[in-house]
């Protein structure tokens, strides 16, 4: 009886040595007169109270809050390196983009530069140059073979055969 | 409270350790100053969250916003410019990406040692770059529509202060070929003449531009704000020309420039069916990515925008109304003399004359100005000038280019007995080459005048076509009619005709020849003008494909049409129809009878 009260009071007191003074005798007095009706639910554990008094009880509680602090640090070590994580992606992704952006804008160019090299070498003026230093001549007045309904073909147009290279050029 | 220090007679009011608030003061005293203590501080902290207040809620939306500007750089996306490519898609004119090169000189370090480095790159002078870069200013421009690899290797340099922005360069890679269709854009991008002034609108698309937030040696910061609006490129217009056909009409051109006696010489090619323009030129003509450096009086559109009398060319107008009238037939006879009484003077033929007996189609082929005068008389003054004004004289075609000319047409009405004359043979009347090609389009065609057109579409850069929308057409002579009038300008080019020498070997040709009388623009006379000499045909005359017209201005020479003009007519008729493969006239000439007895 006795050690349960105390066991009590150091629940509530830091210094139990200071507190198990005369004052505190009184209490189990005044508490013994509304006992008799709890008493039974107390008696329902008379191994355990034995154990009790050993264990301390603020490292009780201490055991009860630690998950909760494990947690509420896991969380935040967690969210911390989380953002990190994130952070750094975003900061790599980013960095990836410009890269590739660069690199696009390098294709770019460089589809430019041989389209460009593509229309100045198509003009007419190009393929004219480019056909006579390939020895090639204008082409003279071309003949047709026209195939009539009966299967015979006629000559529209009396060809010419091109003329040396050179000969021709101040034609069209 | 073991520290607390009683006061005392022999203690210290500043013993060590101790706190001097409150020691040695009376409950009241130290309540008053508690409360003056607490007002002070209220007071400050009002001072404070005020000030707080205002600089967050208040002015709040500014200062971060003054802020985000100080980190934010707006950079444009310049649009690129619609090409204009011919009927094949060989552009005629494009826009490729380039830098314009600009520097801060605040922030510009060595201006000599950057001037220095630039010089070569820029092809600027080394001192030019380094007073710009020396200059009080914090932007200047060094150079303009610099090349990608010009602009990799200045910035491998990391030179401080220096940055590029967009300035697309405009490239006209056929140079001078359809340069003045072409036309050309100003320094601000905008188009000054041809296609690049009237389809601006359509070419030019919008410029976009690109936020970025910046660190503060102004690169950007990865994963900060980058937003870009992106720039619209322009729509590219497709045209009629047919960029070969093209250079070939240039070329030919430019030789009958060079023959000492020709100043300008114009020539244009119509499709038949379609009245859409397959060449147009003139010499001299310009490259449009030099037109700065070219002649401003050059930079125009002859063929649109000069005028001429066209001379004998029209002849066939009149022919085409005494025709349709009913009033002759090709082989009806007149006696024709060598000369003709019109008001206050005489018109003779080209060389004077006894009477002849000649069919209609002989004067067409002789070009006789008297039987063709004799003619227009029956027709009469005002049903001319309708007929005239019907084949599309004295109004614009309404072609897609800048600075068309209506020509010049006086109502029949103001006509002197002189003029009378005069305008059936095509003097005192001013024509365009377009308007006079744009004639004989109408007579190849069965009498059905198409406005000639050289835009086909307009596509837009997420490739949806525009079609240019149908050109009017308009009967102005009967088949009948068109079908007699080619018979006779056939004989033209015929054997006895004026213009042998526009005849194509395989193909027939319908033709005519011009040879007026230019009027000097000094003294706004006839006198010392020289002549404009000219040649419209079409071919192949028993299936038409092709109108050529072509016209000389020869200041110094009175050489005829059929002389100079045909065979210019000649050569590009023959490319025209050689390259598109049309087959060669399957049915002889006719033979013409150009003399008769009535």
């Amino acid at each position: 009886m006795t050690s349960r009260a105390t066991a009590r009071v150091h629940v509530r007191g830091t210094s139990p040595s200071a507190r198990t003074t005369t004052p505190r005798a009184t209490r189990p007095g005044t508490r013994s007169t509304p006992r008799p009706t709890p008493r039974p639910e107390l008696r329902l554990v008379p191994g355990v109270t034995a154990a009790r008094p050993r264990r301390r009880p603020a490292s009780v509680l201490r055991h009860k809050r630690a998950p909760f602090v494990l947690l509420v640090v896991a969380l935040l070590v967690g969210t911390t390196l989380g953002l990190l994580v994130l952070n750094t992606a975003i900061a790599v992704d980013s960095l990836k983009a410009t890269q590739l952006r660069v690199e696009n804008a390098e294709r770019a160019q460089e589809v430019q530069r041989l389209e460009q090299q593509v229309v100045s070498g198509g003009t007419p003026a190009e393929v004219a140059r480019a056909a006579v230093d390939a020895g090639l001549v204008p082409a003279g007045a071309a003949g047709y073979l026209v195939i009539g309904p009966d299967g015979d073909s006629v000559l529209r147009g009396t060809p010419e055969p091109a003329g040396a290279p050179g000969d021709t050029e101040d034609e069209d | 409270m073991p520290n607390t220090v009683r006061p005392g007679a022999f203690t210290s009011r500043r013993a060590p350790g101790s706190r001097r608030s409150g020691s040695g003061l009376s409950v009241d005293q130290r309540g008053l100053r508690n409360r003056w203590g607490l007002l002070l501080m209220i007071t400050l902290l009002l001072l404070v969250v005020g000030r707080l207040a205002v600089l967050q809620g208040v002015d709040g939306a500014a200062y971060a916003n003054a802020a985000e500007q100080d980190r934010l750089r707006t950079y444009p996306i310049a649009a690129l410019r619609g090409a204009v490519l011919d009927r094949d898609g060989n552009p005629f004119a494009y826009t490729v990406d380039a830098s314009r090169v600009v520097a801060d000189p605040t922030v510009v370090p060595h201006p000599a040692r950057t001037a220095k480095a630039l010089t070569a790159l820029l092809d600027v002078p080394e001192g030019e770059l380094t007073e710009k870069l020396s200059q009080d200013d914090r932007y200047v421009v060094l150079a303009a529509q610099v090349s990608p690899e010009t602009t990799d290797a200045i910035d491998a340099l990391e030179l401080p202060g220096i940055s590029f922005e967009d300035d697309p360069v405009r490239l006209y890679p056929a140079g001078t070929v359809g340069g003045q269709v072409i036309g050309f854009v100003g320094r601000d991008g905008a188009g000054l003449a041809g296609i690049e002034q009237t389809f601006q609108e359509e070419l030019a698309g919008t410029d976009g531009h690109r936020r970025v937030e910046v660190g503060s040696g102004g690169n950007p910061i990865p994963s900060g704000i980058d937003e870009s609006t992106p720039a619209t490129d322009g729509d590219a217009v497709t045209l009629t020309l047919d960029q070969d056909l093209q250079y070939v009409t240039e070329q030919r051109l430019a030789e009958a420039c060079e023959d000492g006696a020709t100043t300008r010489a114009s020539a244009v090619v119509l499709d038949v069916h379609t009245g859409q323009v397959a060449a147009m030129g003139s010499c001299p003509g310009y490259d449009p990515g030099n037109y700065s450096k070219t002649d401003p009086e050059l930079l125009g559109n002859p063929v649109v925008s000069d005028v001429f009398e066209p001379g004998s060319v029209m002849k066939a107008v009149t022919l085409s109304a005494a025709l349709e009238e009913g009033l002759a037939e090709p082989d009806t006879v007149l006696t024709v003399n060598g000369h003709i009484a019109a008001g206050d003077r005489v018109v003779t033929d080209a060389h004077d004359h006894e009477p002849v007996e000649w069919t209609v189609t002989g004067i067409l082929a002789k070009s006789s100005n008297v039987g063709t005068i004799m003619l227009a008389r029956e027709v009469g003054d005002e049903k001319l000038e309708h007929y005239l004004r019907a084949f599309g004289l004295g109004s614009t075609t309404g072609i897609e280019l800048p600075g068309e000319s209506a020509g010049i047409l006086q109502d029949s009405a103001d006509w002197t007995a002189s003029r009378a004359a005069n305008v059936p043979i095509g003097q005192g009347v001013s024509v365009t080459t377009l308007q006079m090609a744009s004639i004989y389009q109408t007579i190849a065609n069965d009498g059905v005048r198409i406005e000639p057109r050289i835009v086909e579409s307009v596509t837009s850069p997420g490739g949806k076509v525009t079609e240019a929308p149908e050109p009017e057409s308009t009967r102005v002579i009967s088949e009948a009619t068109a079908d007699r009038m080619a018979y006779m300008l056939e004989a033209v080019v015929g054997p006895g005709g004026t213009a042998p020498l526009g005849q194509i070997e395989g193909f027939r040709v319908a033709g005519k020849t011009g040879t007026a009388q230019r009027a000097n623009p000094e003294c706004n006379c006839y006198e010392g003008g020289g002549y404009v000499t000219t040649f419209v045909g079409f071919a192949p005359a028993d299936d038409p494909q092709y109108v050529v017209a072509v016209d000389l201005e020869r200041p110094t020479s009175s050489a005829e049409g059929g002389q100079v003009a045909a065979p210019v007519f000649a050569d590009v008729m023959r490319y025209a129809l050689t390259a598109d493969g049309v087959v060669p006239s399957g049915t002889p000439r006719p033979d013409f009878v150009l003399t008769g007895t009535p």
